[in-house]
């Protein structure tokens, strides 16, 4: 990933400043680039976030006027399953809570330096797979695409080609089968001998191709038919179960 | 666990989510001082008041490769375990809902340990997940099962698709109807209801024994003495 995007909301501006320079620092630190949007409150931040993917971390304050951090959690959670939460609190009731919406570290005011870095640590380790990259060389510039952005890649002419969401395509010399190991997800489908799927963005299985978001057809190839359906829907049974 | 009691209440509580769910992992008690006997479970319950440590883990808890939960009587010990990164905290006594929805976390886990269905349908063989299975009528040559995600209509009779799957879970409700009973919203003198709005129809021949079934899977699903005295 090119860029983190990491938000943090609290209601006290102080401690918003405080956060965002430990996180900044600790960023610089490890060399990793980082965009920082800060919130007063849990309605402002679900007012800017609406769509899954615009912020890869969050820190979240709990005591706040209005909307709690749980309750604004709860709300963010049905939008995006995939962004990593981290409580940043005085309150230590909200232990059994953060579970439930699957936070990925709480931690408790007053803290330091390294609790933070070692909680983004965990974070930049541990990141989901839409949140990961696949690295790709284009015409001798090295790419860094976002596992989530890419529709499918497909074969074209001893090339690969991999079509984006609202981006242009990108050829590359590597292979599919490198490729498939490279992107390393299960919600990567090769469902045809030259091409490999992003399950996300699949619209609908029609007869022997799968609709993909933006109305194109990708074939379903026929020796492997059967395996490829109930590879299809056993995913979207076990996405359906984890989302509940 | 902390107790052999509460190792038995889990394991019972356990089955009841295994039978509901449609699911059988390999379950094993691990007295928390003993060696393992599964040395690499994909699941991990672990008493934090049994006064054991964590056991040191010879696998990544967050490859996804195998999910611990933590439990404990005290809340607050949920903060402190964040430093294990588990998949869940569980506040004992842990109550089948709290489970359901734990394990919904590392379904990728057990998912290989789902019981299905295998039918044939427009000459493909498909090996649906009975969790998923919502109900299934009787059609003019074989029946059409409704899953969550499609309808498919296969040449075998209900009869005999009706002896492929757990009668706990899948009840008659008329002669032609066999419904999930895990989908099931409400119950009416007349009809039923599933979860989605479908209206099914309650046979007069088939109400009494398809009440008894609904009965049992409430008590299940509540934890009451029902299914207490059996066999864990």
């Amino acid at each position: 990933m090119d860029e983190l995007v990491i938000g943090i909301c609290d209601d006290l501006k102080d401690e918003r400043a405080v956060l965002a320079r430990m996180v900044q620092a600790h960023c610089q630190a490890v060399g990793q680039r980082v965009r920082l949007r800060l919130f007063s409150s849990g309605e402002e931040l679900l007012e800017t976030v609406r769509r899954p993917g615009q912020l890869h971390v969050l820190f979240l304050d709990i005591y706040m006027p209005g909307l709690s951090g749980i309750e604004t959690a709860r709300r963010l959670r049905e939008r995006d399953t995939s962004m990593v939460l981290i409580f940043a609190t005085t309150s230590v009731e909200h232990g059994v809570d953060s579970f439930e919406v699957q936070a990925s570290d709480y931690l408790v005011k007053p803290f330091r330096q390294e609790d933070v870095g070692r909680a983004l640590d965990w974070c930049l380790e541990h990141r989901p797979a839409a949140l990961r990259s696949l690295c790709i060389s284009v015409e001798w510039e090295e790419w860094k695409i976002p596992l989530a952005e890419i529709q499918y890649i497909e074969v074209l002419d001893h090339r690969a080609c991999i079509h984006r969401v609202g981006e242009k395509d990108l050829y590359t010399r590597r292979g599919l089968d490198d490729l498939e190991a490279a992107v390393d997800s299960g919600d990567f489908l090769r469902c045809h001998r030259s091409y490999l799927v992003n399950m996300n963005h699949i619209q609908a299985l029609k007869g022997n191709c799968f609709c993909m978001a933006d109305g194109t057809m990708v074939p379903i190839g026929s020796s492997s038919r059967t395996k490829v359906r109930s590879r299809f829907f056993d995913w979207l049974y076990i996405k359906t179960r984890e989302r509940r | 666990m902390g107790t052999p009691e509460e190792g038995a209440q889990l394991r019972r509580l356990l089955q009841v989510w295994m039978e509901l769910s449609c699911v059988s992992p390999e379950v094993e008690v691990w007295d928390a001082g003993a060696e393992p006997v599964l040395t690499e479970p994909a699941i991990l319950f672990w008493d934090l008041d049994s006064g054991h440590p964590v056991p040191a883990l010879s696998w990544d808890l967050n490859l996804r490769e195998c999910a611990l939960f933590l439990c404990s009587a005290d809340p607050r010990k949920a903060i402190d375990s964040y430093a294990l990164h588990p998949t869940g905290f569980l506040t004992k006594p842990v109550g089948l809902e709290a489970l359901e929805r734990g394990l919904d976390r590392c379904v990728e886990l057990w998912w290989p340990d789902l019981g299905r269905v295998e039918v044939l349908c427009e000459r493909v063989r498909l090996k649906l997940p009975l969790c998923q299975l919502l109900w299934v009528e009787s059609g003019r040559r074989g029946c059409v099962l409704h899953s969550s995600m499609e309808t498919m209509t296969v040449r075998e009779p209900l009869s005999e698709l009706e002896q492929r799957i757990p009668s706990g879970v899948f009840a008659r409700c008329q002669r032609s109807f066999l419904v999930n009973l895990n989908h099931v919203a409400r119950v009416e003198s007349r009809r039923l209801y599933l979860s989605d709005g479908t209206e099914i129809p309650l046979g007069r021949g088939s109400k009494e024994h398809f009440l008894e079934q609904w009965k049992r899977f409430c008590a299940l699903r509540k934890g009451t003495p029902e299914w207490e005295g059996r066999d864990g």
